[in-house]
């Protein structure tokens, strides 16, 4: 490329050029068809990507952080320590698990016959008569009536914590009932949590309504949003801090940005099931990804990192 | 979620994803809508992948995945759950290359800006974002028209370097 001034380009290409630089660009642009192709191409992108351009948009870091708290991706060299931790957890589901499937027959309506899960202290997975496969959360129940589900609807019971991954079938809605609202769905991924005084919904992928159960109001949610109903307020809230550890106890990740340690303790309280105690500087801040790691290694971590001791409580 | 493709996964949506957000810019023309759909189509194909599904050619794939769902996007069509094997019947535009390689260049320019430095990159976007003349950025920041000019230029040359340094790669 024969050389020019790049004020007097940049100049040409802003409109800012007088009428002596723009023949020097001119001349520049007719000495090789290279020179010409060059600025026609930087043309296009420089009237494009500017207008849209903002500061940490469209990072690829991030995104692939967020890539791996969805899908729960994990490299070989994980596998193990994973493993580890699975055998541990399917030990502990077969243990700790009361798993009663009864048929409970109502006096109202003889003809229902229930199917349910009661979950211990640990997770379990299951599939429902459509394929849709259900976690269920430590301490939570599931049940649905085997007559009905899927006949016109597919409809379940829930409380506690449950993720679901719905299996698409848009004739037959499927129906998650809580205590005093309800999620409609026709295929997506979403988690609904019952608590002291307040149900929420996160949605992972696809589209869910959330609504009370005499309908008087209703939010639709998407991917990545969040809602909360109050029981004592009756109302259902847009939540806008969706918490990515929210599925944590999913996919096995467990991500920390800037995170204080307070809420550390409190995530990793509640994804293992401990009581933890801190020693040391309580005002640092955690960032890290916790790709299914045990507690332990995790404790370890922390403790290198931050010179912070988290002590499992006896 | 048993298999892994035989690929380095992670590497891939490294690589691809500035320019196929760039891609789906340009036909959706909102950032936040872009990257939802490119986010969600390497969703897709990961499920694909993990399900035993072969792909040859991960990125001229990636690519028709996110423009068949920036596709259905305007034209209305609720893009959540269109499965990828509903609408991949239609690769055929012979300027999907060209289309491709402009993204690529877009996604150079981006990362531009993204390395001027702070000044110098807000200079330049309130000059080609804003549409600002140098005289009006000079007023608005109290420089010299003349260190506007400066600026523009090195922002500029930033990009020339960049330009001249894949031409090596590629022919040098």
């Amino acid at each position: 490329m024969k050389e020019i001034d790049d004020n007097i380009l940049a100049k040409y290409l802003c409109c800012e050029a007088s009428e002596h630089e723009k023949a020097v660009v001119e001349e520049w642009l007719n000495a090789s068809h290279e020179n010409r192709a060059w600025l026609e191409r930087v043309r296009k992108s420089m009237d494009f990507v500017p207008k849209h351009y903002s500061e940490g948009k469209f990072d690829s870091e991030k995104a692939w952080r967020q890539f791996v708290f969805k899908r729960g991706y994990r490299k070989e060299k994980k596998s193990f320590v994973w493993r580890k931790s699975f055998v541990g957890l399917a030990a502990a589901a077969v243990a700790l698990l009361v798993v009663s499937l009864a048929a409970i027959r109502w006096l109202a309506e003889p003809e229902v016959e229930m199917a349910e899960w009661h979950t211990a202290d640990a997770s379990m997975t299951l599939f429902l008569p459509d394929s849709t496969k259900v976690m269920l959360a430590a301490n939570s129940s599931l049940s649905y009536d085997k007559k009905s589900f899927g006949i016109e609807t597919r409809s379940v019971n829930v409380d506690g914590e449950a993720y679901f991954s719905v299996k698409r079938d848009e004739e037959k809605r499927f129906m998650v009932k809580m205590d005093q609202t309800y999620v409609t769905v026709l295929g997506t991924k979403f988690i609904v949590e019952t608590g002291e005084g307040q149900t929420s919904v996160s949605v992972e992928s696809g589209k869910v309504a959330f609504a009370k159960n005499d309908d008087s109001q209703q939010v639709t949610l998407t991917a990545g949003m969040k809602a909360v109903y109050d029981v004592q307020m009756q109302t259902i809230k847009k939540d806008d801090d969706f918490e990515p550890n929210d599925f944590a106890w999913v996919t096995g990740v467990i991500v920390f940005d800037a995170a204080p340690l307070k809420e550390v303790v409190e995530v990793l309280e509640k994804h293992y099931g401990v009581k933890l105690s801190l020693v040391g500087d309580s005002s640092r801040k955690l960032t890290a990804t916790f790709n299914n790691y045990v507690l332990n290694d995790i404790l370890e971590v922390i403790k290198e990192t931050l010179d912070v001791e988290l002590v499992i409580e006896k | 979620m048993d298999r892994k493709p035989s690929f380095d996964f992670e590497e891939q949506f490294k690589k691809l994803y500035l320019p196929l957000n760039l891609f789906a810019l340009r036909i959706v023309e909102d950032s936040d809508e872009a990257e939802d759909i490119v986010q969600q189509c390497f969703v897709d194909v990961w499920e694909l992948i993990c399900g035993g599904q072969e792909i040859d050619s991960f990125k001229s794939y990636m690519y028709m995945v996110v423009r068949n769902r920036c596709l259905s996007f305007k034209n209305g069509a609720t893009f959540q759950n269109v499965g990828i094997d509903e609408c991949c019947d239609s690769i055929s535009d012979t300027s999907e290359d060209e289309a491709v390689v402009l993204s690529e260049r877009d996604a150079r320019l981006w990362r531009v800006i993204d390395q001027l430095p702070q000044e110098r990159r807000r200079i330049f976007l309130m000059s080609k974002r804003d549409g600002m003349k140098y005289s009006e950025i000079a007023s608005a920041l109290g420089l010299s028209v003349k260190t506007v000019e400066n600026q523009m230029g090195k922002a500029l040359k930033s990009l020339r370097e960049m330009a001249h340094k894949i031409y090596i790669f590629f022919f040098g």
